[in-house]
Order: C-alpha cells, then sequence, then structure tokens
C-alpha cells in the first residue's frame, strides 16, 4: 500500500508538471492495445502503447472499458444475441443426389430445359433429312420430264454427240 | 470468459459458417453490451444495445473484413473484442450525439476541458512512459493499486516500485538535481 502522506506528495509532484498541448488520436492498432491489456507485448511495444496511452485520454478510456467488459460482462444480453444472429443469412449448401443421373435430371427446371434441348435436336435432324428427301424427288421428276440426267460424269465429253452428227 | 472465447472456430465463421456466427454472438455479446455500457455511461439499455449491434455491424461487413484483421497469436479474441466494441460505441455515440437532448448526454462526454488538465507535459527523458503512466492511473485517474495491477498485468509490489522511483525522479526534477538513470 502507498501511505497517503507518500500520495499527497506524488499528487503535488505530478500536478506540478505543466499541461501538454491538446493531441488527437493516436496511431494504435486494436490488436496492440488488446496485447498490451494481455499483457504479451514485448517491451519496445508496450513502451509505445504506454505512451500513446499517456497522450490520448480516449485511447485510455478505451483499454479501461475493455477490461471492466472482460472482468464483469453484462447479463442480459438476450436480445443483442437475437438481433446479431439475424445479421448473417443462413448458408445455403449445395445438396448432393444419391439418385445418378435420375436425380441429376430430376432437379428443378434441369428436366423442362433437357426437354427442350431434345426437341431441338429432333426437329433438327428431321427438318434436314426431310429436306434431302425432298430434294431427291424433285430431281427424279425433273429428270423424268426432260428426259435429261442430272449430274453428268466427269469423263463424258459434252460436245461428242455434236462431233458424231457433223461427222 | 476469455478463454472460452478461443473455442469459436473463426476460420469456418469467415467463411460464412452461420452456426459459428450465431456461437460467436452468444459468447460474445456479454463482453459487447458491457464494453457499449461503459462508453454510453447511464444511457438506458435501449441505446447500450444499438451502440453494442454496431459491433456486430462492424464484424460481419464486406465480408466479415474486421474479423480477417484479427491475429490469434497476438491477442485473445475476448480482449480484440472487447476494445473493438468500445470504439464502436464511441463513433455510435458520436453520430448520435447532434439528436441526443444535453441532458442526456453523459457528463463525462460533455467534460472536454477537464481532459486538458489531465495531460501533463513531461519533460523528455524524466520518466519512463510506464513510471508516467502509473502516475497518471493513480493521480489523474484516481485508481487503488490493485486496479492498476489488474489493469498493467504485474503484481502490485511492482506498481509500489514503480511509483517510488518515480517520484524520486520528479522530485530531483524539481529540486533542480538530475534525475537518476537506469530505474524502470
Amino acid at each position: 500500500m502507498i501511505d497517503s502522506a507518500e500520495k499527497d506528495d506524488g499528487r503535488t509532484l505530478w500536478r506540478r508538471l505543466r499541461p501538454a498541448p491538446s493531441a488527437h488520436g493516436s496511431n494504435i492498432d486494436p490488436l496492440d492495445l488488446a496485447a498490451w491489456l494481455d499483457g504479451t507485448l514485448d517491451e519496445r511495444t508496450r513502451a509505445r502503447v504506454d505512451a500513446a496511452l499517456l497522450a490520448d485520454p480516449d485511447l485510455l478510456e478505451t483499454a479501461l472499458a475493455a477490461r471492466g467488459a472482460i472482468d464483469a460482462p453484462a447479463q442480459d444480453t438476450n436480445r443483442l444475441e437475437v438481433r446479431a444472429r439475424a445479421l448473417v443469412a443462413p448458408q445455403v449448401l449445395p445438396v448432393r443426389s444419391r439418385a445418378g443421373w435420375l436425380g441429376w435430371i430430376a432437379a428443378p427446371r434441369r428436366l423442362q430445359w433437357t426437354a427442350i434441348g431434345a426437341a431441338f435436336v429432333i426437329a433438327g435432324v428431321g427438318g434436314f433429312n426431310l429436306g434431302d428427301t425432298m430434294a431427291q424427288e424433285i430431281q427424279a421428276i425433273a429428270s423424268q420430264q426432260s428426259g435429261f440426267v442430272y449430274g453428268m460424269p466427269l469423263n463424258t465429253d459434252p460436245f461428242a454427240a455434236i462431233d458424231d452428227d457433223e461427222a | 470468459m476469455a478463454s472460452a472465447g478461443e473455442e469459436i472456430d473463426l476460420q469456418a465463421l469467415i467463411a460464412g459458417d452461420k452456426r459459428q456466427w450465431d456461437r460467436f454472438c452468444t459468447r460474445y455479446s456479454p463482453v459487447i453490451q458491457g464494453a457499449a455500457r461503459r462508453a454510453l455511461g447511464r444511457a438506458d439499455l435501449e441505446d447500450v444495445q444499438d451502440a453494442a449491434q454496431e459491433t456486430f455491424v462492424r464484424l460481419c461487413r464486406d465480408d466479415f473484413r474486421l474479423l480477417r484483421q484479427f491475429d490469434p497469436r497476438r491477442a485473445k479474441l475476448t480482449t480484440w473484442v472487447a476494445v473493438i466494441a468500445h470504439s464502436a460505441a464511441i463513433d455510435w455515440i458520436r453520430r448520435k450525439r447532434p439528436t441526443t437532448p444535453l441532458e442526456d448526454v453523459g457528463e463525462r462526454h460533455l467534460a472536454v476541458e477537464d481532459r486538458h488538465i489531465e495531460r501533463l507535459l513531461i519533460p523528455a527523458g524524466l520518466l519512463t512512459e510506464r513510471q508516467a503512466l502509473v502516475l497518471k492511473l493513480l493521480y489523474g485517474r484516481e485508481m487503488e493499486v490493485s486496479e492498476i495491477s489488474k489493469l498493467l498485468k504485474v503484481d502490485t509490489q511492482t506498481i509500489r516500485s514503480t511509483h517510488h522511483k518515480a517520484l524520486t525522479r520528479l522530485r530531483a526534477h524539481f529540486d533542480g538535481d538530475k534525475p537518476a538513470s537506469g530505474d524502470v
């Protein structure tokens, strides 16, 4: 214990020091202040935080309040807890199906998209085949009407018949 | 209380694990509300909880950016959360103050001029930071030796010794003598 006479003497000496110009804020990392409160800082950083606490009453206030809140936490916190929990929404996790490829198809909207895709493929292939068949039939009809066969062998001389007539 | 706080899986929480966030809220609401209460003084519970809620908002803002800055190798999560909570509550008060009737604002927050008296100019090299801090807490904040010892995480004998050495230096300074060197 410090006796009262020494304390009075100390207070008098302390107050003989001149007032310092006001300081505005200190550049102390909250982690450093927390480590200072935990007593885990190295000597050099501790001295820096000590100096900042001397110069900045707000920082000292924070240190004292944090110490007090840890030693005597609040009791009636149910409402705060409910409000705080509501800040983070439940996470939506991907669900893996055990039904194999049937399960994959049965996933929401996947069946509709699969059906639409299949319809496009069928319409495309069917349309192509239909067009090819029709083209062949048109060629056959045209050949019968003109007596001319579409398509000529490459080794055929187109003027051979004219040459024969002249001869 | 402090050790229980380290059971939270912080990495899972940051990754968005709702269960971890809920556990975090349960575990730290008392400390956060306690720090907000100390910042607001005599304010009603609703205001205290609004200020405390500000801490939770800060912690989960920008995808838990603030929580990502926490380093468990440097400090305990409980202590860090308490520091953050008090700072957040002070900011909440500053934002709210223009709409608060004067009679509702705590005396401590109005006593701006008193703070000038607290700040004293200590000649360079006269006292170590620790000696000056001990004197400030004893005479500026009127704290007891046991309270200071708890705050600084040292035993009471160390506080008394630091105080004694500081007074010796101050006496020597005001008597015009050169202060002894080598004291801590």
